[in-house]
């Protein structure tokens, strides 16, 4: 049922992300390729681990000897914001049969943004489209990180500032969300709360309060947003 | 000996605790039960306010009143804005703007 097709528009969706993934990758691989690690921990770690910030923090827990318990905070506290990305992917996930915990498992910020953007043309296999989407993210990030740790010592070129292609995609994807009016106050919301909180609590601890309190202050809108036809009367708008 | 079952249990604590953050709202809401109307309307309003955060997130270690003063991730931002309402595509807005920032932090604002 137009596999092909399918995988080569899934293909298409993810360019976005694959430099950067390619190249965050592989500054992971060098970087614990430096701490003298065997290239096969930067595969083993971005296969197993999948999660680029807590990966780079990896590399100082693993080298300084870190706890057990004091590597399973930092995780939850990197990671806690990835708690939200399923809210809006249950419906759409549990029907994916085997394909499910894979589709759990690999859930990054990145393939988060881009299955949010992606509307599946009706005549594709819209569960082949997420899955190959999630599937090829991953990939690019290990090849990277695998590139790293065998030669990352070798690239000669200067790739500072790389990093800027998440932050691009991600306000890009913000700047397509605004255009449909439903997702203005959403957005103004996420951007009021996180600038708030920034002030407050500093940048390493800002995002899981903005997260937390902008799912309650949309649940608290629910009546006003959620109104069965304020969504029509915004279709008939446009 | 020693070091690298340290080190495999490290590994293993954080791909454990991160797949478990991932799953909780599947573990909650993913049954064969209905999902709640609550969920499906977050589901709908959520990824806008979360995008928004994200990309807050990403710019969180600009210095403002340090530094360059965050000049090039300001002017790299406003880029992706205008290049992204303007031309809608989103291969071009991610590529140019990277280059100009790279070419910024690289060359200009050393």
């Amino acid at each position: 049922m137009k596999k092909g097709e399918s995988i080569r528009f899934a293909f298409q969706q993810t360019i976005p992300v694959m430099l950067g993934y390619i190249f965050l990758g592989m500054a992971f691989g060098l970087m614990l390729h430096n701490a003298g690690y065997h290239f096969l921990w930067a595969f083993a770690i971005s296969l197993c681990v999948y999660a680029g910030s807590l990966q780079f923090l990896l590399v100082t827990l693993l080298s300084g000897g870190a706890g057990l318990l004091y590597s399973a905070m930092m995780t939850f506290f990197i990671n806690g914001r990835h708690i939200f990305y399923g809210l809006s992917l249950v419906e759409k996930y549990r029907k994916m049969g085997k394909r499910y915990p894979y589709m759990i498992f690999s859930l990054t910020d990145e393939t988060y943004s881009i299955l949010c953007r992606t509307k599946v043309p009706a005549d594709l296999n819209e569960n082949q489209v997420m899955f190959t989407i999630s599937l090829l993210n991953h990939c690019y990030w290990v090849l990277g990180s695998l590139a790293g740790g065998l030669a990352g010592q070798f690239v000669t070129f200067d790739t500072r500032g790389i990093d800027f292609s998440m932050t691009a995609l991600f306000v890009a994807i913000m700047v397509e969300q605004w255009q449909e009016k439903k997702n203005r106050i959403p957005a103004m919301t996420g951007l009021v709360l996180s600038f708030i909180f920034l002030i407050l609590l500093g940048s390493e601890r800002f995002i899981l309060p903005s997260l937390t309190v902008s799912v309650f202050i949309l649940l608290c809108a629910r009546s006003y947003l959620g109104r069965p036809d304020a969504e029509i009367t915004e279709e008939r708008q446009r | 000996m020693n070091n690298v079952g340290h080190t495999i249990l490290i590994i293993g604590i954080a791909a454990v605790c991160t797949i478990f953050l991932r799953a909780v709202p599947f573990l909650i809401f993913g049954g064969k039960r209905a999902v709640p109307e609550g969920i499906r309307y977050l589901g709908n309003y959520l990824p806008a306010a979360i995008m928004a955060v994200l990309a807050i997130y990403c710019l969180r270690n600009i210095q403002l009143f340090r530094g360059n003063h965050g000049v090039p991730e300001l002017i790299a931002t406003g880029l992706v804005i205008l290049l992204h309402s303007w031309k809608k595509n989103i291969l071009l807005t991610v590529f140019l703007s990277t280059m100009c920032y790279m070419i910024m932090i690289q060359f200009i604002f050393t």
